[in-house]
């Protein structure tokens, strides 16, 4: 064992928040990180904890280098701390390039194979270091391999029963036969007994919560059930990092539901799909990324002025252009309120949690429907992308009131002007309601018009239906009380609501306010979420600071307004809110 | 010009009731053109010509009450010259009425066709009666075209050029 | 192709709508028009249980001249829009309509892959070889050598673009051509179309009388092809390939199987989808 403690930098710790682990496993090519990470995860979740796990690796799509990065906890957890408390690595290959993700510190235990040279970058971190015989000991086991070695020792440090371990492998590895899951669990104990020999370090064992229905979910599969949940039969898919998993979570499981998804040409032929399918009568939706996103603008507006309900999800990435297509960003917003020609007024929501990607996503079909129009969902790499341990969601069902007419009317005129600025809306096969959609002006009958009068009361409608629903409590997260608010969305919401709770425990009173609803705004609402505020710092990972910049556009914010914008790809860290935070008070 | 055979009346009646509805069809095209071009003398002359017609068809549909009549599809006659005129936006009356009478003799040689052909007398006897009208018709419409003066040379003169819609 | 119920005593007119059609007197949509009307009244097709589909051009203004339901989507997207209606509602009838720029240029690449999909569907292409409502461009299937455009002085120099071919390269399952100066050769062409299963293209010459005046000649050009529709793409692919765009009738009949995914009727319930997330 040698210890390098000497050269780390000083310990981060803060007193009492949330209790946690945080483990990285790395490894290259081939080594299996990624599924001893993932069973890793499960198999914390069957003793009865929470917790979460992100994938981070190299541009190859085989043998790069790649991290699982692991975040246990008695409670829910939505962020990473950055820190991490445990680092195992197969090899170590390449690892220096996860140095700005992997923070350690002199508390940290730094794991690595028998014969192994620990990169410079990594151990001048500080931590312990202890080697492990991984792959000697995996040779040792017919079909033994170092990553259930690795996962054996981890669960063993960590003081995760091999029990619970024992049912995920025997689960995920079914398909292969008894004979895997035998070679699988000899590494394991033969991991945990090596283990054994690594000082206890009592700070490590958590202790598990009780045990209820827990799932194991991505931001994107939440966003996939959210999506049939709000009633979702059509979905017309183009791939795109880190959007895809939504539709190939889709594909079959919207089969089950009697819904169909169709592989599209490109994006421009997936949110045409969905406008079409949705004329049909069948609520639709399309997941993509910014660059997709910005390829579907012009037909966002044409379900905008056809009044056709579509709901494209927008899992951000790092941009402009290609960008950075693995990792998060929140640097989407503009396109996604700003992005349309004309006065085209829709929907933008962005869920605050993996969880919330299912209600969120949910929710944006109902509003697409009810209001006839376009949702854009804000998810992101990081709440997409990412693996958590959560309660089972509630079950919320809305009531959609969009497509109104069902037979005959007499005096059907599509685009009606009406109080509620929703018209009526038939679908194809009622008889005497035939209507043709029309992206260019038109009259209530829906024939096309350039008058002045038919544009300003079609103007008006289409805005009106949307200002005047009640979206009641759903429009953002408010939370605490005090005279310093932080304000915030999307994936930002995680850190931003870990940093108040560092800052409450040290007994400041911070108010949360994390906003779901981003169009249309509701300045009413957050005026009176922020009555008494004499200070807001404004969280968000983009570099333009274009939630600042909508808040100040939209919005009156009272009292002293900091902006705390950082790009990514680096997640935001509870630390650097925190840290902001206190240096503002201090100021 | 006719690809089937008339043998029977009812064979009569349904042709002759299909080109009258196509004749009717397009001089209500032709108004509604007319209308939005703002050529609104024209459009008065295709409305007048497609109730005279319309007014034709009742009388043949009640020739034909106790006859059931043999559907013809669209592809089944090639009744070219009546439905395949086209307008134009600055027609003048003169232009209006001149396709009318184009129409109308074309239709009056295909009764006579008809009429000549090996049929049974009755039904000869019925073409000949629509090859008069058709006759008749045509009378009336050069009457009617010399209320008109003759078009100038570069009556079709457009003095903008076309519009941009999209 | 099976209609749920019919209308038999629908006649040509009753599938037009009220809307009178902005196009220039003398255009071939007129006649378009009329044929689609015509195909719908001899298959009795009830108006409620049709959609047509366009995007943006002077042919794509269509849909609202037609009692059925439409859709006038943007420039060049008139076929993923068709192909999500079909895909989600298997029981209407479903046509997309528009033009050569429109259909050939914009939604070049949607053309390619409607024709591979082959969705039941019959998509007409009113082709002028030209840009009307921009006041009159060169399209993808202008010659070389038209040299009217301010956009493109002294001709395009660009080798037209073959819609049947690429059609037949790219999998359409129909392939035929028709013309607005005869229009009811076009209508037997569009019934044979739509009664066609899969993904049928019917390149429809329509002259422009405003920009291309000369294609009033089109009417003494056309003539039906003297051959029948063949089944082997091997043999369309010579027909296609040597014929000189004046050709009318149906070319091409493909005999490969619609794509329409199976939408369940007995399903299962969300929760079922649910238990493949709990621990």
């Amino acid at each position: 064992m040698n210890d390098f403690a000497s050269l780390a930098t000083p310990p981060t710790q803060h007193i009492g928040v949330t209790r946690s682990l945080s483990i990285a496993m790395l490894g290259s090519g081939g080594s299996g990180v990624m599924t001893a990470g993932g069973q890793l995860l499960d198999a914390a979740g069957q003793a009865g904890w929470y917790g979460m796990m992100t994938r981070s690796s190299g541009p190859q799509i085989r043998g790069g280098e790649a991290a699982a990065l692991l975040r246990l906890s008695p409670k829910p957890v939505e962020t990473h701390k950055g820190r991490f408390d445990i680092l195992l690595a197969i090899d170590w290959l390449n690892a220096d390039r996860f140095v700005g993700e992997i923070i350690l510190d002199s508390n940290s235990i730094v794991i690595g194979d028998q014969g192994g040279t620990v990169p410079e970058a990594i151990s001048r971190m500080g931590g312990r270091y202890v080697e492990l015989p991984l792959s000697e000991l995996a040779k040792g086991i017919s079909g033994g391999r170092p990553n259930m070695v690795a996962l054996g020792a981890l669960a063993h440090l960590i003081g995760l029963p091999i029990d619970a371990l024992e049912a995920v492998l025997t689960k995920s590895l079914s398909k292969k036969g008894q004979e895997a899951v035998d070679a699988s669990m000899a590494g394991v104990r033969a991991g945990a007994e090596q283990a054994s020999a690594v000082p206890d370090i009592p700070d490590f064992k958590v202790e598990a919560n009780a045990k209820q229905e827990r799932w194991s979910i991505t931001g994107n599969e939440a966003a996939g059930l959210g999506a049939i949940r709000g009633g979702v039969r059509f979905v017309a898919a183009y791939p795109i990092t880190p959007g895809t998993e939504i539709l190939e979570w889709l594909a079959p499981n919207l089969k089950k539901v009697g819904g169909v998804l169709v592989q599209a040409e490109d994006e421009l032929a997936s949110i045409n799909q969905l406008i079409g399918g949705s004329f049909g009568g069948t609520p639709s939706l399309t997941a993509t990324s910014g660059p997709g996103l910005a390829l579907m603008i012009e037909s966002i507006g044409l379900a905008v002025a056809s009044e056709t309900p579509v709901v494209v999800v927008d899992v951000m990435r790092g941009g402009p252009s290609t960008g950075i297509p693995t990792k998060s960003e929140q640097s989407d917003l503009n396109i996604a309120i700003y992005g349309l020609h004309g006065d085209a007024p829709h929907i933008v929501v962005a869920p605050m949690s993996i969880g919330d990607c299912l209600f969120t996503t949910q929710w944006a079909t109902h509003l697409a429907e009810t209001l006839q129009t376009a949702s854009i969902v804000l998810s992101d790499q990081s709440l997409g992308q990412t693996r958590a341990l959560i309660d089972r969601p509630a079950d919320i069902a809305f009531v959609s009131g969009g497509r109104s007419i069902t037979s005959r009317s007499e005096d059907f005129k599509r685009y009606a002007v009406n109080d509620s600025g929703v018209s009526p809306m038939s679908i194809p096969g009622t008889v005497g309601c035939q209507y043709t959609a029309d992206g260019l002006e038109h009259s209530p009958t829906g024939t096309p018009s350039s008058r002045a009068e038919d544009h300003i009361q079609q103007l008006n409608k289409r805005k009106r239906k949307l200002d005047q629903f009640d979206y009641g409590d759903h429009w953002a997260l408010t939370e605490g009380e005090g005279e310093i608010a932080v304000l915030t969305w999307g994936s930002s919401t995680g850190p931003v609501s870990e940093a108040i709770d560092m800052l409450r425990a040290e007994g400041y009173k911070v108010r949360l306010i994390s906003m779901r609803l981003l169009l249309p705004a509701q300045p009413q609402r957050l005026a009176q979420a922020l009555q008494g505020v004499e200070r807001t710092l404004i969280v968000e990972q983009c570099h333009g600071a274009q939630f600042h910049h909508y808040l100040r556009a939209h919005y009156d914010l009272p009292g002293e307004i900091r902006s705390m914008a950082i790009p990514g790809p680096l997640m935001i860290r509870p630390d650097d809110v925190y840290s902001e935070l206190k240096a503002w008070e201090n100021a | 010009m006719s690809e089937i055979s008339i043998l029977s009346k009812a064979d009569l009646l349904a042709r002759t009731l299909t080109m009258l509805s196509e004749t009717v069809d397009r001089y209500e095209l032709f108004a509604d053109q007319m209308d939005v071009v703002n050529n609104p003398e024209a459009a008065d002359i295709f409305r007048w010509l497609a109730e005279k017609q319309n007014n034709r068809t009742q009388v043949v549909e009640s020739l034909s009450k106790d006859t059931e009549l043999p559907h013809i599809s669209p592809w089944d006659y090639n009744w070219d010259d009546a439905i395949n005129t086209s307008a134009h936006y600055m027609m003048t009356p003169y232009h209006t009425l001149s396709l009318a009478i184009a129409v109308e003799q074309s239709a009056a040689k295909l009764f006579l066709q008809i009429e000549q052909s090996e049929i049974s007398s009755d039904v000869k006897k019925m073409a000949h009666g629509f090859a008069r009208e058709a006759n008749d018709f045509c009378a009336q419409l050069e009457k009617k075209r010399r209320e008109y003066p003759m078009p100038e040379k570069g009556w079709d003169e457009d003095h903008d050029p076309p519009l941009m819609l999209e | 192709m099976e209609m749920a119920n019919t209308c038999p005593s629908l006649k040509a007119k009753d599938y037009k709508s009220g809307t009178k059609p902005v196009w220039c007197p003398g255009c071939g949509d007129y006649s378009v028009l009329l044929a689609i009307t015509k195909a719908m009244a001899e298959m009795s097709l009830s108006p409620e249980n049709v959609a047509l589909v366009s995007g943006i051009g002077c042919s794509s203004r269509l849909p609202a001249y037609l009692n059925v339901y439409g859709f006038h989507a943007v420039h060049g997207r008139a076929l993923p829009v068709a192909t999500g209606l079909k895909v989600s509602r298997p029981d209407l009838t479903v046509l997309a309509a528009g033009g050569d720029g429109d259909g050939f240029s914009i939604g070049g690449n949607h053309f390619m892959h409607a024709c591979r999909r082959n969705v039941d569907m019959t998509y007409i292409v009113m082709d002028n070889q030209v840009y009307g409502m921009t006041k009159g461009q060169a399209s993808p299937t202008t010659d070389p050598d038209w040299d009217k455009s301010k956009l493109t002085p002294g001709g395009t120099k660009i080798n037209p673009y073959y819609p049947l071919v690429i059609a037949l390269a790219s999998g359409a399952n129909f392939i035929a051509r028709a013309s607005s100066t005869d229009p009811n050769g076009a209508a037997k062409v569009l019934v044979d179309a739509m009664q066609h299963p899969g993904f049928s293209f019917v390149h429809m010459l329509s002259p422009c009388v405003t920009f291309r005046p000369e294609q009033k000649d089109w009417k003494k050009m056309v003539r039906a092809a003297p051959v029948e529709p063949t089944t082997d793409p091997a043999v369309a692919a010579k027909r296609l390939m040597t014929d000189d765009n004046f050709f009318l009738g149906t070319l091409y009949k493909g005999n490969r199987a619609p794509y329409q995914p199976e939408l369940k009727t007995s399903v299962e319930h969300i929760s079922e989808l649910e238990k493949g997330f709990i621990l």
